[in-house]
Parts: C-alpha cells; structure tokens; sequence
C-alpha cells in the first residue's frame, strides 16, 4: 500500500513538478529556494487531499493553481501596493469580448500589478486567484485561462467578473489609504 | 492568409509537456510547433529545464516525508486537548459546545490549515493568528449555504461564497467548503456564522443585521456560529507541535 503510494508520488513529482516550480519561481521572481519550498508544500499537500478535495480536475490544473496560491501568499507578505491594477474591468461580456487585457510590457510594472494583485487576491479560492493572475497580470486571454485550467471560457469569465467586482472595492480601500 | 498565430502560452505548453492535454488541445499545440521556431525552441527550454530539474531534486527525499495519511490525527490529538482546554478558560463563545453553537439543522466547525497543506481543528476560542488560513466544515441538509464573520473591528465580510451576494449551492456529501480564508491583521475575537437555508437567499440582510451588532436570522434558515481570538504575530500555528 505504502509502496503503491509512493509509487504514484514519484510518478507525478516526475510528471509535473519541473512545471509547479517554475510556476513557483516565475511568480517569486526568480527565488529558487522559495520555488522549491513551494513546490515541495503542494506536492505533500496534493498526496494528503488527493480524492478528497479535488474532484475530477486533472492533477496538473490542481498543482498548477495550488502552486501558484501558494506563491502568490508568500509574495503577499512583503507586497506593497502600487495602485497599476486600480480598476479592473468587471463586465463579464467585456471580459470574454477583449480577447486580451494588455498584460504590463515591463518587467518592473509587471512585478508591481503581481503586488498588487496579490494584495487583492487575498482570501481568494485557488482557481480564481489563478484565473485573475493569469487574465490581469500575466496577459492570457478568457479562453487560454480556460484550457490552461480545464475550465469553460464561461466559467473564467464569470469568475473573473466577480472577482474584479470585489477587487475594485478592496483597491478603493488601498487607494483610499495609500497605503498596502 | 490568416492572420499570425498567438503563441501558446507557457501553462498550455507545460500541459503538453507533461502529456496532459485532450488530443484536440495538443493537436492545436502542433500545429503552432509545426509552424513556429520560437514556439518549438520554447518548447525546448523547458523539456531542457524539466531534465536539470529532476537531477537536481529528484523525488525520493521528498517521498520519504509522506506519512501514513491517519497518522497526523494522532500526532494533533494532544494538540486538539489541550486546545480545547485553553478554549474553556478563555470561554468565548458557548463553551460547552465545543464545536459551534447551532440554530436549526446546521453545525460548522472550524480548521486551520497547516504549512504542509495539512488541517488542524479549531475549537471554540482558539487563538488564530494573521495569515492563518481556515477552512470549515458544515454539516446541513442539501441546500444553500453562507459563512459570514465579523471581525474584531466590526468588520462585516462572507467568507464564503467569497464577496458573495447571495447563498452558494451546498451538497450535503461535501461537506468541507472549497474556500480557504487567509486571515488579516485585525485583532481581537472574531465571529462566524454559518447560514443554511433549503433555497437561494440574498445576504444583504444578514449582512445589515450583522453590521447592526445582532446574529444573522431569517425565515427558513438554520444558523451555527463560532468564535476565535485573533492575535498579531508571525502566520503559524500558535502550537509549535502541530507542525512536522
């Protein structure tokens, strides 16, 4: 039984877990310790929910938006707020119609939306932090956030939209005090 | 002639990699390699990478740190008891409940998850800290369900479903809610309610008699609620030893 577990680890550490580190590490700037300390949570996280929380979504997908919640929590705690992701578009139509939201051309103004998206993921289920990185910071459009994840363009769509929703109330907030 | 093709993104080219996409998806991924040098020497970069990755941290350490999935409990159980003894003395919220206090035909019970992705309940008054992150466990009829708290603060926020304007659908066979809440720096005792009703209902009003000092009520719905103190400090487990 213990064997047939850790058989079925080592397969899909082999499988997927060069891409959930380079998820971790793209997301950390570059920080390999961090990367790998990421990468190893979710995969012991992965074995202890499997069959349980999961569903039926693909393995990938799950370790996928696990690693990137889990990167996107640690960047969280020294994130400030910049104020380049004030207002999000939040028309559900709108979303699914611009095919794709001009992701920031720098890397700095890059790094800066990824702080301040991370400030207003926060308490944010996995697959809508996932889908709101994707989509608004990293330029994917509705319907590549939707095979990346295994999900419906409908469905990102819809997420997105809510989560601009409350996104742009929580950005009032920072603005508000100028402060993260 | 077609206008150029978007090159497929890093996560579609990483599904391919890792073989794990439908034939039509790698089909479409195909045909973009077939087409673009930068898109196969893209490809490339990260089959190279995958390789030097796997030499580099091969599988078998972290292997050998899986745990028979049972024995966690084990290791929690004096955690659990001595928490639920700290929780007595600091009586909050309904100390002979231990799990929540209960209006109808709901309960709800609190757990706080782990660095390792693991859960560790949280009794009535246990001490939780900023950056925790929780997740609950209700157990009610097939129906609809909100989690609704109100912070130190008097801060009024649904957990779940997360910024939600009404009830989300809840099967009674899943009875942990897939949302897991990262707490914020606000100190002090926090509340939360968990609504059951057999339709969809709107929260706005609960949110109002929440925002007014008083427990959320309505017609047809059940309430359960707990309680915890929130401290500032570092995220963690308060108890060291429920960490591996």
């Amino acid at each position: 039984m213990a064997d047939e577990r850790t058989q079925r680890f080592n397969e899909l550490y082999r499988r997927f877990a060069p891409a959930v580190f380079r998820r971790a590490a793209a997301l950390l700037g570059g920080d390999e310790a961090a990367a790998q300390d990421v990468t190893q949570e979710v995969f012991l996280a992965y074995f202890k929910t499997e069959g349980r929380l999961r569903g039926e979504a693909s393995p990938f997908t799950v370790l996928y938006q696990m690693a990137t919640y889990q990167a996107v929590d640690r960047l969280r705690h020294r994130a400030r707020w910049h104020g380049t992701l004030k207002t999000l578009p939040d028309d559900e139509a709108a979303l699914d119609e611009v095919s794709q939201l001009p992701a920031p051309e720098s890397s700095t103004s890059r790094v800066d939306a990824m702080h301040d998206l991370a400030l207003l993921t926060k308490g944010e289920d996995e697959q809508t932090l996932t889908c709101a990185v994707l989509y608004f910071v990293e330029g994917y459009t509705t319907e590549e956030v939707a095979q990346s994840l295994d999900l419906s363009r409908k469905t990102v769509g819809r997420a997105l939209a809510a989560f601009a929703e409350r996104a742009n109330k929580r950005a009032e907030r920072f603005t508000v005090k100028g402060t993260a | 002639m077609s206008a150029p093709r978007r090159p497929p993104p890093d996560a579609l080219l990483e599904r391919y990699l890792a073989n794990d996409l439908s034939p039509e998806a790698r089909a479409t991924i195909d045909a973009a390699l077939a087409e673009s040098p930068e898109v196969r020497a893209r490809l490339e970069a990260l089959r190279a990478d995958s390789a030097a990755f796997l030499i580099k941290h091969p599988p078998g350490p972290l292997a050998a740190r899986l745990a028979p999935p049972r024995r966690r409990w084990l290791l929690w159980l004096p955690v659990a008891l001595a928490s639920a003894a700290a929780a007595l003395v600091v009586v909050l919220l309904q100390p002979a409940e231990d799990e929540s206090t209960t209006k109808g035909s709901i309960t709800v019970m609190a757990f706080r998850q782990t660095a390792d992705g693991g859960v560790q309940p949280l009794p009535a008054g246990a001490r939780v800290r900023a950056g925790d992150k929780v997740r609950f466990r209700v157990t009610a009829p097939d129906g609809y369900v909100a989690v609704l708290s109100r912070d130190g603060a008097g801060t009024v926020s649904t957990y779940f479903p997360y910024g939600g304007a009404t009830a989300a659908a809840f099967d009674s066979k899943q009875p942990l809610l897939p949302v897991a809440i990262a707490l914020d720096a606000v100190e002090g005792r926090e509340l939360v309610w968990a609504v059951h009703g057999p339709t969809a209902f709107s929260l706005a009003p609960l949110v109002k008699q929440l925002e007014a000092g008083k427990d959320p009520t309505g017609p047809g719905l059940s309430v359960g609620a707990l309680g915890w103190e929130k401290t500032s400090g570092e995220t963690g487990p308060d108890d060291a030893s429920a960490a591996e």
